[in-house]
């Protein structure tokens, strides 16, 4: 009898295999799926007077090719290459906005100054006047739209945070869930790991590390914890925690992620949301900050020379253009408020910055946003500095502190707008005889106009055209940098990538070459058990 | 070495997508003629690129400027022209008077046509530009600069207009005088009627030479009047000489400008059309190689066999 068990276990053996490659086979494209492999062990030898004689083969287990190392270098390259093609994705965006030479602000700040000049060719011409008014209302339009589709972009990262948040806190809920599974699996058979279980869990891990950067540990018995930020768990053993969006307090406009109550926005690396994030902080808001900066420039420095002007009415010219204020944003639980307005003297002092008034309970003080500089204002306000003045319009409760956000640049480009419609009001005249008595060939004012495009504004040292021409040269040199981190990222997850492939891929070939060798196998058991038939058959033969 | 492959066909796959992503950029270049498809494809050339299209911009706008500016000195020399010829005929007619042998009625038809000459005169020097403005009133544009104070006929002018001179801007720091004050060119009034000798503006002086020649009394001192206003006159031609000179020399200056400039551009933007076709080319069979490539390695698998 003991043929026909040998064999019958060596049948049952390679019935195992073929269903295991034929699961193999099936699974070729499966996403994250590690081949699986029948492990063979001798069954007990018996002991007989000739020695011991072999029982057959036991198929002990089904194990899954997988290397813990490879797994936890794929996800942290995962992570690295979704940030970089993230930021990448939307610097890029941003670059073809900003580089339309054909279109868009410089070339209506062009034929600007351009018609600035030929005002001053033609200073009584109505039509020529009429057409620099239309193009000045052109110019504001130009930053408008620009700051609108900044504002778009930034809705648009507001909702894709808000949208992986969500998919990640369903990732997570799920592999607490498969935690929970492998570990009743695990302990209902004595060991037995659940490969396709295990599989399943790693691919959720690696699409959150695409997400957001995770680290994770397996425990001892053999449930999974997902850590985020600096540390703080998103799954730990088998119960999940979920991430949340909520605006900051700082800036309206920005949203903060949350877990637990906890803001842990600025320790998230890696995976799509912290590329959002960078692009966010070191694109986007650098540079609507930049092209306020010019709007806000450019209307405070025209407003200065139109002022000085006089128009076909000898009256002395009114402001051309309008920025608004700049946003006073206080701090919660601050009291008091606090209002800004632009400096019409000194345009040529704002910074593309925001600040931060702080009110310690008896003074005020200053700082600069961009480079935590501290700007002096003898704790007391009004205030004149850097291109604004600030005031106090009701006072915070003493001995208490408050603090105020001030937005000189964010906001100016998207405010600007023309005011002037009457062509005889463009003040271009430099004299007057009073008013009632314009001196209408008078082009003293219009000289100055035109002359605006080259005059070093901006802290003495930048025109208009080379401020803007920063914000590109910004833009620009991070799409750059930005698509060469990409390729490069890309060339490390691939990399990385096929390693895991190599190990734990499945190779239809070998699965082929394999198919053959367990159906021998199992043909040659199958003759073994015939072979036993045929001996028990003759000795049955023999006693009859 | 073992591949998946689930693997093997992916890499083929990005290797495909790859090549062909260079072959379409190429073609982009191609069509566009520039180098740059946006400004992260060289952040430096860029910004070279944008300084140097607003100067030529900038540069274009001089040319205009320097147009108008040549123009309104072209008008204001015929003006002048018109003006010198009109005086010399008015002082021809007055040598004929003065000479003892006229009469009293050769007088009096030299008289009227010298009035003639006088109101063309006076019709020239209230000359409009295109855009309706006077040329010889300074600032005040709108008001013709001498008129005749009431009531007339007076023999006593008023000038309207003001000194100041306009400027056009021809190059970053250069700027041309498009005009000339009236009283430059035709003398300042006092108000009164002309005194033979010391009659400054030339209508004052030739109503009174006029007058007296009328009256049977011309008086020799009223040519050196107009002699003085000849002089005046030839300055100012000489001036307006001078500036449109130098309009054309900055002209002149600014085309080779505009020349170099557009040279640099040309340099940093353009494409390279020879280059261009070869990497093309290049890539081209490249693509052509890993689709023939990937199209022979499906075939391969073991099955087929079985």
């Amino acid at each position: 009898m003991g043929i026909l068990a040998t064999s019958t276990s060596g049948l049952m053996a390679a019935q195992r295999a073929l269903e295991t490659i034929s699961h193999n086979i099936a699974n070729a494209s499966t996403d994250g799926y590690s081949r699986q492999r029948v492990e063979y062990g001798t069954k007990p030898a018996e002991l007989t007077g000739g020695g011991y004689i072999g029982q057959g083969v036991n198929v002990t287990s089904v194990t899954r090719s997988y290397d813990q190392f490879i797994t936890d270098r794929l996800n942290g390259s995962t992570s690295s290459f979704s940030e970089a093609d993230g930021f990448s994705t939307m610097v890029t965006q941003v670059d073809d906005l900003v580089s339309n030479s054909t279109s868009g602000l410089p070339v209506a700040l062009k034929s600007f100054f351009n018609l600035a000049n030929e005002v001053a060719n033609n200073p009584t011409s109505i039509p020529i006047r009429q057409s620099m008014l239309s193009q000045a209302d052109a110019v504001s339009k130009a930053f408008n739209d620009m700051s609108t589709q900044f504002n778009g972009f930034r809705t648009q990262i507001n909702g894709q945070m808000q949208t992986m948040v969500t998919d990640v806190n369903v990732m997570a809920k799920t592999i607490a869930e498969l935690n929970v599974k492998i570990l009743t699996d695990t302990r209902a058979n004595g060991g037995q790991q659940p490969n396709d279980l295990l599989d399943q869990r790693d691919a959720l891990l690696n699409k959150i590390a695409e997400k957001v950067g995770v680290s994770s540990i397996t425990q001892s018995d053999g449930t999974v914890s997902v850590f985020v930020g600096n540390g703080l768990p998103l799954v730990l053993g088998l119960n999940s925690y979920a991430m949340s969006t909520a605006p900051s307090s700082s800036d309206g406009s920005h949203l903060d992620i949350l877990i637990n109550g906890q803001n842990i926005t600025p320790s998230i690396t890696g995976g799509t949301l912290s590329g959002a994030l960078r692009f966010r902080d070191t694109v986007l808001d650098p540079a609507q900050q930049q092209l306020g900066l010019v709007a806000a420039g450019f209307a405070g420095a025209f407003n200065q020379l139109h002022t000085a002007g006089y128009d076909l009415n000898g009256d002395a010219g009114t402001a051309m253009f309008d920025v608004g204020a700049p946003a006073v944003v206080p701090a919660s639980g601050s009291t008091g408020a606090i209002t800004a307005a632009y400096d019409p003297a000194n345009p040529g002092s704002l910074q593309a910055s925001d600040y931060r008034l702080d009110y310690n309970g008896a003074a005020y003080s200053l700082t600069r946003l961009s480079d935590n500089a501290v700007i002096p204002i003898a704790g007391a306000l009004p205030a004149t500095v850097e291109g604004m003045t600030i005031s106090v319009t009701t006072a915070p409760t003493a001995g208490q502190s408050s603090s105020f956000l001030i937005r000189p640049a964010f906001d100016a480009a998207f405010n600007i707008k023309s005011l002037i419609t009457d062509p005889k009001l463009f003040a271009a005249a430099g004299t007057t005889g009073g008013s009632g008595s314009p001196i209408p060939g008078d082009n003293a004012a219009a000289l100055k106009f035109a002359a605006l495009e080259n005059t070093l504004l901006f802290g003495g040292r930048n025109t208009l055209n080379t401020m803007y021409g920063k914000l590109v040269s910004n833009v620009a040199t991070l799409a750059q940098s930005g698509q060469n981190s990409r390729s490069a990222q890309e060339t490390l997850l691939n990399s990385v990538k096929q390693s895991r492939e190599n190990l734990a891929g499945v190779n239809l070939d070998e699965e082929a070459a394999n198919l053959i060798k367990f159906q021998n196998a199992y043909q040659a058991s199958a003759k073994a058990v015939s072979v036993a038939s045929s001996l028990f058959d003759t000795l049955i033969g023999a006693i009859r | 070495m073992r591949i998946s492959s689930s693997w093997a066909q992916q890499a083929n796959a990005y290797s495909l997508i790859n090549q062909s992503a260079k072959v379409n950029k190429i073609q982009l270049q191609m069509s566009t003629g520039l180098r740059l498809t946006a400004a992260s494809d060289d952040p430096v050339a860029a910004a070279r690129i944008a300084v140097l299209n607003l100067n030529i911009k900038q540069t274009e706008q001089y040319q205009k400027n320097i147009s108008v500016a040549q123009q309104r000195l072209g008008q204001e020399a015929n003006v002048v022209t018109s003006a010198v010829d009109l005086v010399n005929q008015i002082k021809d007619l007055g040598i004929r008077g003065l000479n003892d042998l006229t009469g009293p009625g050769a007088r009096t038809q030299i008289a009227g046509e010298m009035k003639a000459l006088k109101d063309q005169l006076l019709g020239i020097a209230n000359t409009q530009d295109q855009n309706g403005e006077y040329i010889f009133s300074g600032y005040k544009t709108k008001q013709p600069p001498f008129s005749e104070i009431p009531p007339t006929p007076s023999g006593a002018y008023v000038y309207n207009g003001d000194s100041s001179q306009r400027n056009l801007q021809i190059s970053s720091g250069r700027t041309i005088l498009d005009g000339d004050p009236g009283t430059n060119v035709f003398g300042t009034p006092t108000g009164l009627v002309g005194v033979p000798g010391s009659a400054a503006n030339i209508f004052e002086a030739i109503d009174k030479f006029t007058a007296d020649m009328a009256a049977n009394t011309p008086n020799t001192k009223s040519l050196s009047d107009l002699q003085t206003s000849l002089d005046k006159m030839s300055t100012i031609q000489a001036s307006i000489g001078a500036r449109q000179n130098a309009l054309d020399d900055q002209k002149n200056i600014n085309d080779n400008s505009l020349l170099a400039l557009k040279g640099s551009l040309g340099k940093d933007q353009d494409l390279d059309y020879a280059e261009a076709m070869t990497q093309f080319n290049l890539q081209s069979t490249v693509l052509q190689a890993a689709q023939q490539s990937y199209s022979k390695v499906q075939g391969l698998s073991l099955f087929k066999y079985l």
